[in-house]
């Protein structure tokens, strides 16, 4: 999957912010959140190097479809995890996040809550009705169970 | 991906906030807080504030740190200053680009500087970051802003905001955003209390007629020509705004101030003062009533209070309705009824059933239903917001008002001891309504009064025309005119030595000169305002500000160099510019990698019933608090001031859940999701614990004007009321019974007439329209 000439490169927080195509701000919040491992070394030298990148083009494609970022770190992990198992010596778990094409969908799961009235609600996973929809459910549920709530 | 999301929530475990269940916040023991205290110098001189705020930070760590404190400022505040102390040495701060800013900062970091950055999160929301404090060392963060005086009534009311409430984030509020989601960076670590504090001074430049604080003890020095403020206490918890109101001896005036910038460029602060206009109309009134979690405890009882009192203050010929939200909403009836007795009565009793018990704060939907009913062809629609505004997608639902602003005005009651000014006087703005603030335990009924004087306003045209003069007007569109209320613009002066600006309000109009001469002052404060304003019109103008650069439009990124070319011309900080400063480090003085320490921040006083419970278990208690009096200390509304928060733990628990393992900001964010609205109060009966008997007598009030025998009434009557009764059963009862309370108010509670003074005029007119009745002797 990786390329020879990317898997040695290194970059700076400036370089590395400007491919993964955020601000510096964005990366350096990703670090101290620990979505995204510290780079090597410390100060102005410190590199961040290609697994890096991946992993914050991941997180930025994740968190622009609207993946909470509590999620994502899960994700991160579970994908970690399970390839750490799948090779115990052989991979550390940060460089093995898998890009998200190859997203295993037991790692991420959305669940849709919808407020449908009080005290109803409606879980929904990995799906996303329209606006119109859920209106509608929303319409219905409300007209039976509001039913003499108020005059 | 990205659906439209309205109502729909991603679900993660989160455990409920647990002060909903009694639980304390956390205490603050085993944790290093590196902030020690804040400083707060106010110099209030007519028509403006200026302020100093000095944060004081010390690592008490082994480790060097990096400290960052979110916190607020007053929604006007023109920051135009920022600077770091160590020992004698000063670093003063410059205006960059808010991106360039953090790279400068970070660069600093990375190199072992000492590094001190202010952020902008909201126009009242803040964050400063101290990187690279030493073991051992202590720096003083000061940060410098100007800003308008706000009028109410006769007096001038000043307002520091010391803390941040939890922010409901709406889910749409989360979708599409990179980097830290905005939601969380204007909802803060909060612990029930903070061993930081507060130490304030406030200057007041001219003779005082009285000064007031409804939120702390203070004390109070006259001396020549001023006053000085102080807090009663040395210091204070950072756990509700500080208010202030101070009412100058000399009576309001127009005002013109001009100033000239460094290059010559003169600008111009006018305030108008137009009287009312004698036409009132009718109109269709929609009240809004924010019944969301945060609401909980005393800012719903005191919500509810000013929503009896505004019903009360409509006109015979206006319809009304009530819509309260949370996560949904509920409407007190389908259409909007006339103000008639029997409504009214039935508006009484579906207020009295309210509670705080509705979620989340999804102030979009109520707002839009409100705004696009139908309209009523003989009635202007007003809406009446009732809310503390703890939500985190101003910005939203401010372009939804302004977008629907020619179909009603919105009015505000700001409520609770830390509600957020900028939405709630931002609404009232873009709409052309009005916003007042209601402190916990604050006068309500002139609030009421003042705002249904506005209310029942026509609205008319209102320009302001430069003559003789070539300005760039801030803000841009003349704000709204209201008969009594100082309307102020800014402008800067392109070109014209001598002309006049006109107001015109309908067929109305007022004038000021405008001359600049030679000694206009080269004072700075005249032109940040005007720069403040400008860079405001733009940030309203631009929508939503956030997202990656690529994706701003071009108009929009116009709009954004616009303001960071005034940022760095006037040094003020904004959503697009922020302050830097870097204090070099030689070689051997520099620190390796930081750890961050993010400050928590107190949870405002009775904020969702931390205070206040449900049912008022522990206020009661809480009550007994000491109520600290300074030596020559003049307030009246005293609130029990920096009450051990222990005490809060003593209070009878509900089922306490286990104590959350979870750090405190986890438990937190449960509030913007599940929590509050999965954590049901539901069949608890409506607090009935008002124990002010005039605020229950006037709640009696027919529409008509007229009293009628009540136990409030009797019980007031005392040893009277067997006489008052007989002669009620004798005469008309109304005429009596209204004649008896003109003369009851008039004779005991003649120092709050404020209060009841347009009430009483209706029953004096009640009275007087059928045939008058002598009720002295009932009395005697």
């Amino acid at each position: 999957m990786k390329t020879e000439d990317t898997s040695n490169a290194s970059y700076s927080i400036g370089e590395l912010a400007e491919r993964g195509g955020v601000n510096r701000r964005t990366v350096r919040y990703y670090v101290q959140r620990g979505l995204l491992p510290a780079p090597e070394g410390t100060g102005r030298g410190s590199r961040y190097l290609a697994h890096h990148l991946e992993t914050l083009i991941r997180i930025r494609e994740l968190q622009e479809a609207g993946v909470p970022l509590a999620k994502i770190a899960d994700g991160l992990n579970a994908a970690a995890e399970e390839k750490f198992l799948r090779s115990p010596e052989s991979v550390s778990p940060l460089e093995s996040v898998s890009p998200p094409e190859s997203a295993s969908p037991a790692t991420v799961t959305t669940w849709t809550r919808i407020v449908l009235g009080d005290g109803a609600e409606l879980h929904l996973r990995n799906r996303w009705p329209t606006k119109a929809q859920v209106d509608a459910l929303r319409e219905a549920i409300q007209k039976i169970i509001n039913e003499g709530e108020y005059p | 991906m990205s659906p439209e999301t309205g109502g729909l929530f991603i679900v993660e475990r989160r455990l409920p906030p647990p002060n909903v269940f009694g639980e304390p916040y956390p205490q603050p023991q085993r944790q290093q807080i590196p902030l020690l205290g804040v400083r707060v110098d106010v110099t209030l001189q007519g028509p403006s504030t200026e302020v100093r705020v000095a944060q004081r930070y010390r690592n008490d760590e082994e480790k060097t740190i990096e400290a960052v404190y979110v916190f607020p400022l007053e929604e006007g505040a023109a920051i135009c200053g920022f600077a770091a102390r160590l020992g004698d040495r000063v670093v003063r701060g410059q205006v960059q680009e808010r991106d360039e800013a953090f790279e400068t900062y970070d660069d600093a970091m990375a190199d072992g500087h000492g590094a001190f950055l202010l952020d902008q999160e909201r126009p009242n929301i803040f964050t400063a970051s101290v990187g690279n404090l030493r073991p051992g060392e202590e720096v003083e963060i000061e940060i410098t802003y100007v800003a308008l005086a706000r009028d109410e009534g006769d007096a001038v009311r000043l307002t520091i905001p010391t803390t941040i409430s939890p922010r409901y984030v709406p889910a749409d509020g989360r979708v599409a955003e990179v980097g830290e989601p905005d939601g969380d960076r204007v909802n803060p670590e909060h612990l029930s209390s903070v061993p930081y504090g507060l130490q304030l001074r406030v200057e007041v430049d001219g003779t005082v007629r009285s000064v007031d604080s409804p939120s702390h003890p203070i004390r109070l020095q006259l001396k020549e020509g001023g006053a000085t403020v102080e807090l009663a206490r040395e210091e204070a918890a950072l756990d509700r705004d500080f208010v202030l109101l101070v009412e100058p001896m000399e009576p309001r005036q127009p005002l013109v101030r001009i100033a000239r910038e460094v290059d010559g460029t003169a600008a111009a602060m006018l305030s108008f003062l137009p009287d009312a206009g004698d036409r009132e109309i009718p109109c269709e009134v929609v009240f809004v009533l924010d019944c969301s979690g945060s609401m909980l405890g005393d800012s719903i009882a005191q919500a509810k209070r000013a929503l009896l009192l505004s019903i009360r203050a409509l006109n015979e010929g206006d319809t009304f309705n009530v819509i309260r939200f949370g996560s949904r909403m509920d409407k007190m009836w389908n259409k909007p009824r006339v103000f008639s007795q029997e409504n009214l009565d039935e508006a009484n009793r579906y207020v009295e059933r309210i509670s705080a018990d509705l979620g989340g704060t999804e102030i979009l939907n109520p707002l839009r239903q409100a705004l696009t009913l139908r309209p009523d062809a003989e009635r202007q629609r007003r809406i009446l917001l009732l809310t503390d505004g703890q939500v985190s997608n101003e910005a939203a639902i401010i372009a939804e008002a302004e977008s629907h602003k020619d179909k009603g005005r919105i009015f505000t009651f700001g409520i609770g001891a830390g509600a957020s000014e900028f939405l709630v006087r931002e609404l009232a703005r873009v709409t052309g309504g009005a916003a007042e603030m209601i402190f916990p335990g604050e006068r309500i009924e002139p609030k009421v009064l003042r705002a249904f004087g506005r209310v029942h306003q026509p609205v008319e045209e209102v320009e302001i025309e430069w003559q003789g003069l070539d300005v760039v007007q801030a803000p841009a569109t003349t704000p709204a005119a209201f008969g009594g209320d100082r309307l102020t613009v800014f402008g800067r002066i392109r070109k014209g030595k001598e002309g006049a600006a006109v107001l015109r309000v309908g067929e109305r109009e007022w004038s000021l000169p405008v001359v600049i001469d030679d000694t206009a002052s080269e004072a700075p404060l005249v032109p940040i305002l005007w720069a403040r304003q400008r860079i405001r019109d733009l940030e309203t103008g631009a929508g939503g500000r956030r997202g990656s650069a690529q994706k701003r439009d071009s108009k929009e990124r116009r709009q954004r160099q616009e303001i960071v070319d005034l940022g760095y011309r006037y040094g003020l900080m904004s959503s697009a510019t922020s302050y830097v400063a870097v204090e070099e480090r030689p070689e051997g003085e520099r620190t390796g990698d930081a750890e961050l320490r993010k400050i928590p921040v107190a949870l405002t006083t009775g904020w969702g019933g931390s205070r206040g419970f449900p049912q008022g278990l522990a206020r009661r208690k809480l009550r007994t608090g000491g109520r600290a009096r300074g030596t020559s200390v003049t307030t009246r509304s005293m609130i029990a001031s920096a009450v051990p928060r222990a005490e809060l733990s003593d209070a009878p628990a509900f089922a306490a859940p286990p104590s959350p393992a979870a750090p405190p900001m986890d438990a937190m964010l449960a509030f913007d999701a599940l929590s509050l609205e999965d954590v049901s109060f539901g069949g608890a009966p409506p607090r009935k614990e008002s124990t002010d008997r005039l605020y229950d007598l006037l709640l009696t009030q027919q529409i008509n004007g007229s009293f009628l025998l009540s136990s409030v009434l009797e019980n007031w009557l005392g040893d009277h009321a067997d006489a008052v009764r007989s002669a009620a059963k004798k005469h008309d009862e109304a005429l009596v019974v209204t004649a008896v309370v003109v003369l009851l108010l008039e004779r005991d509670e003649a120092n709050r007439a404020d209060e009841w003074r347009a009430a009483i005029r209706k029953a004096k007119r009640y009275v007087e329209k059928n045939g008058g009745f002598d009720a002295s002797g009932l009395l005697a």
